[in-house]
C-alpha cells in the first residue's frame, strides 16, 4: 500500500479538524437557543391577544364612482390578502386561497332613505378570468336566478353574484328592500369595469340540448374525490326524469389528455368500478359501472371528457357521445 | 510525446486484504454518523417556551344536574328554547339565585341576522331574560369575533339584544387575554384566551348557530368556544378537528344551546344569502357539548362520524357522542 504524504497528511487532518470545529459551533449554537427570540417575532407578527381590524367610522372615505345614487358608504374600503383573509371570512378562506386568491376589497353601503337598511359589495380579486369563474360556480345557490349583465351572473333574494374577468363580486343585503339598489350596483360595477371576451372557452362545448346552462361549474382541483382530476367544468343535463353530470376539461396536450383518462379509469377500477364497454363509434372512451352508477370516461384531441355518476347507461352514453361528437367537430 | 503527459509512477496494486480494511473503516465511519445523527435527531424541535400556566377556566359545570339532552321541535326560537329548557327541568336547575352568567355568543361576523351566520339576538335575548328571571345577579355576553367586533356586535344584532335584555356586552381587548395552557390539549398551550371576560363567573351558557364549515365540515356548540381564542388562531385550522377537542377540554360549560332553527347548510361559515340557509326546526339544549354537536349533525345531514372533531372529544372525556344514551326529551311546540 502506498504511504501517504507529509502534505496529504496535513491536509486531511486541517479538514478532520475544521470538521470537529463546524461540528462544536453546532452544538454551541444550539445550546444557545432562545425560544423567547421565536415569542417575541410571533407575538409582533399576531400572536398578541387582540386582533384590531381596521374600524369603520361612518362616512370616511370617498365615495366611489359606481355607487348607485340612493347608496352612501358606511365606511371605508377595507382589504384582505391572503395572510388576512380568513380574518374576513374565516374557514371559507380555504376556498379562494386554493384558487389562486390574490385581493379581497370590501365596503358596506348604507340606504339614504334608511340608514338601517345596508349592504355589503366583496370583490374578489382572484388574478385570471379562469379562476374568477371556480369560485363563482362552486358556491351557486340552488334557487339562483340568472341575471342579464353581459357576464357570468345571478341573484337569490338577498344578494348578488357575478365574476368580470378576474374578478368575482358579491353584494350582500341585510334587507330585502335593497333589490333595485343591488340591481343598480351591480350594473354600474360591471360597466366600470375593463371588457372581457371570450370567456370560458371550454363550457361553450358542452352539446346545448337538454343542457341547464346555469349548472355549468369550474372545479379546480380534487375533482370527482380524484387528485389528479383538476380545472374540470362540469354540467347537467336533464334527461327526462334523470340527471346526467357531464365534464370537461382541456389539458396541455392529447397525450396528457390520454394519459389521464386512463389514470382517471384505473382510479375508478381501484374503488370497486368494473369496465363495461365503450361508447360506439367512439374508440378513445370506456364506460364503467360504479357499483349502481355508470361513469363514461373519453379523450378526444386535448380534452378530457365524460359523465360522472349517473344512474342509467343509456343517459350517461347518450351524452357522452354528444360530447364525444361536439369535440370531434370542434377539433376539425 | 510532452513529459507532463508521462504515466503516473507505478502505485502497488490494493491486495484483497487492504480493500476490506478500508471498506470497514468507511463503513465504520458512515456507520459512527448516522448513528450520531439519529441519537441527536430532535423529532419535535425547539418551539416556543411552554411556560406554566398561572391561570386556568373553572369548570361551570353543574354535577348534580348530570348529563342530559333535549330536543325541541319548532319554528318560533322563543318557544323552542322555553320547551327545552323545560324538559331538563328549568333554567333554575342551572342558574341560581346570585349567579354571575357569561353567555358565549357566535358573534364572529359583521352580518345580518338574517344570514343566520351568527347567533340569533331574539334568542339571546330571551335567554338572557330567562337568567335574570332565574335569579342571576349579572348576565354578560361575549366573544372575540373574527371581524371588527364593534362592527359584529352592532351589525349582527347582538350588541342591541344583549343590551336590551339587561346584559353586558363584554368587547374583547387586549387586557382581557391571558396566556393558559389547557392540559391534554395539543394547541392551547400558553396561548392567549379571552380570561378576563371570566372574571367573577359561575355560570358559562354557549348559544350557537348550526352552520356548515368549509374546514371542519360543521360549526355548532364546540367550536363556539373558538372565540374565546385570541392571537393568530387562524394557523389552528390546519388541523381544525384537533383544535376543536382543545377547546372541548378548555370549556366545560353550564349548558350549551344549539340553534338549529335554520341551519346554514352551504357556503359556511359565512353563507352570503338566505339561499344558503334550511329551514330545520329545531332547537338542542344540552348539557353535554359532544352530544349537543352530534345530535346537530343530522341538521346539516351529516352523521357523527362524518364531523371527525366529535369522536376526538369523546374520545378525550369532553362528552358522549351517543346522544341517544342520554335518552334526550323530545318535545315539540306545535
Amino acid at each position: 500500500m502506498r504511504r501517504t504524504g507529509i502534505a496529504e497528511t496535513c491536509i486531511g487532518i486541517f479538514i478532520l479538524a475544521l470538521l470537529a470545529g463546524i461540528t462544536a459551533w453546532v452544538y454551541f449554537a444550539q445550546s444557545l437557543f432562545d425560544p423567547d427570540f421565536y415569542s417575541v417575532t410571533l407575538l409582533k407578527e399576531g400572536n398578541g391577544a387582540y386582533r384590531k381590524n381596521s374600524l369603520p367610522s361612518p362616512g370616511s372615505g370617498p365615495v366611489p364612482a359606481f355607487l348607485p345614487e340612493n347608496l352612501t358608504p358606511m365606511g371605508p374600503e377595507e382589504t384582505f390578502d391572503s395572510e388576512t383573509l380568513s380574518d374576513k371570512i374565516d374557514g371559507k378562506a380555504d376556498l379562494y386561497l386554493s384558487s389562486g386568491f390574490v385581493k379581497l376589497r370590501t365596503r358596506r353601503f348604507a340606504s339614504k332613505a334608511d340608514p338601517k337598511s345596508w349592504l355589503e359589495l366583496f370583490i374578489y380579486e382572484m388574478g385570471d378570468p379562469t379562476k374568477a369563474f371556480s369560485v363563482y360556480s362552486s358556491q351557486k345557490r340552488k334557487d339562483a336566478r340568472p341575471v342579464d349583465l353581459g357576464v357570468s351572473a345571478y341573484s337569490t333574494e338577498d344578494a348578488f353574484f357575478f365574476t368580470n374577468g378576474p374578478d368575482y363580486f358579491e353584494i350582500i343585503s341585510a334587507s330585502k328592500d335593497l333589490a333595485e339598489e343591488m340591481t343598480s350596483l351591480a350594473k354600474n360595477l360591471v360597466e366600470a369595469g375593463p371588457k372581457y371576451t371570450g370567456q370560458q372557452t371550454e363550457a361553450s362545448l358542452f352539446p346545448p340540448e337538454s343542457l341547464d346552462e346555469s349548472s355549468i361549474s369550474l372545479h379546480m382541483s380534487d375533482v370527482f374525490g380524484f387528485s389528479a382530476l383538476d380545472r374540470v367544468y362540469t354540467a347537467s343535463y336533464s334527461m327526462g326524469a334523470a340527471q346526467v353530470t357531464a365534464f370537461l376539461s382541456k389539458r396541455e396536450s392529447a397525450e396528457e389528455a390520454a394519459d389521464l383518462a386512463a389514470t382517471y379509469g384505473r382510479f375508478l377500477v381501484e374503488n370497486g368500478a368494473e369496465e363495461a364497454g365503450a361508447i360506439p363509434g367512439a374508440p378513445d372512451s370506456k364506460i364503467y359501472k360504479v357499483f349502481n352508477a355508470y361513469e363514461v370516461v373519453l379523450h378526444r384531441g386535448e380534452f378530457l371528457a365524460g359523465t360522472h355518476d349517473v344512474d342509467n347507461m343509456e343517459s350517461a352514453t347518450d351524452v357522452a357521445s354528444r360530447i364525444y361528437r361536439k369535440l370531434d367537430e370542434a377539433g376539425r | 510525446m510532452s513529459k507532463r503527459f508521462k504515466d503516473h509512477p507505478p502505485q502497488p496494486e490494493m491486495n484483497r486484504r487492504d480493500f476490506i480494511i478500508r471498506s470497514a473503516k468507511a463503513g465504520i465511519t458512515l456507520g459512527t454518523a448516522a448513528a450520531i445523527g439519529y441519537f441527536l435527531y430532535d423529532p419535535v424541535g425547539p418551539g416556543a417556551p411552554v411556560e406554566k400556566s398561572s391561570v386556568a377556566l373553572p369548570d361551570f359545570s353543574v354535577p348534580e344536574a348530570g348529563k342530559k339532552i333535549a330536543i325541541a321541535a319548532g319554528d318560533d326560537r322563543i318557544k323552542t328554547v322555553n320547551a327545552a329548557l323545560k324538559a331538563l327541568g328549568g333554567i333554575e336547575c342551572f342558574v341560581k339565585k346570585g349567579d354571575r352568567v357569561l353567555i358565549k355568543v357566535n358573534g364572529s361576523f359583521a352580518t345580518p341576522p338574517s344570514l343566520c351566520a351568527t347567533t340569533n339576538p331574539e334568542l339571546l335575548a330571551e335567554v338572557t331574560r330567562l337568567c335574570f328571571r332565574a335569579g342571576a345577579a349579572a348576565v354578560a355576553v361575549t366573544d372575540n369575533p373574527i371581524n371588527n367586533p364593534e362592527s359584529c356586535f352592532a351589525l349582527s344584532g347582538i350588541g342591541d339584544a344583549a343590551q336590551s335584555s339587561g346584559a353586558d356586552l363584554i368587547v374583547p381587548r387586549e387586557s382581557l387575554f391571558a396566556n393558559i395552557t389547557v392540559p391534554g390539549s395539543n394547541f392551547i398551550r400558553n396561548w392567549p384566551v379571552l380570561f378576563g371576560a371570566f372574571h367573577g363567573v359561575t355560570k358559562l351558557l354557549g348559544i350557537a348557530p348550526v352552520k356548515d364549515h368549509r374546514r371542519s365540515g360543521a360549526t355548532m356548540s364546540m367550536k363556539n368556544w373558538y372565540g374565546f381564542i385570541g392571537g393568530r388562531r387562524n394557523i389552528f385550522h390546519q388541523d381544525i378537528h384537533t383544535f376543536i377537542k382543545d377547546l372541548a377540554l378548555m370549556i366545560r360549560p353550564t349548558l350549551v344551546i344549539l340553534d338549529g332553527t335554520f341551519a346554514m347548510i352551504s357556503n359556511g361559515p359565512t353563507g352570503g344569502s338566505v339561499s344558503d340557509l334550511k329551514q330545520t326546526n329545531t332547537m338542542i339544549v344540552s348539557t353535554d357539548q359532544v352530544a349537543a354537536d352530534a345530535a346537530g349533525a343530522a341538521l346539516l345531514g351529516k352523521t357523527p362520524a362524518d364531523l371527525p372533531y366529535i369522536a376526538k372529544a369523546e374520545h378525550a372525556g369532553a362528552g358522549t357522542a351517543d346522544f341517544e344514551a342520554l335518552s334526550p326529551f323530545r318535545v315539540s311546540t306545535g
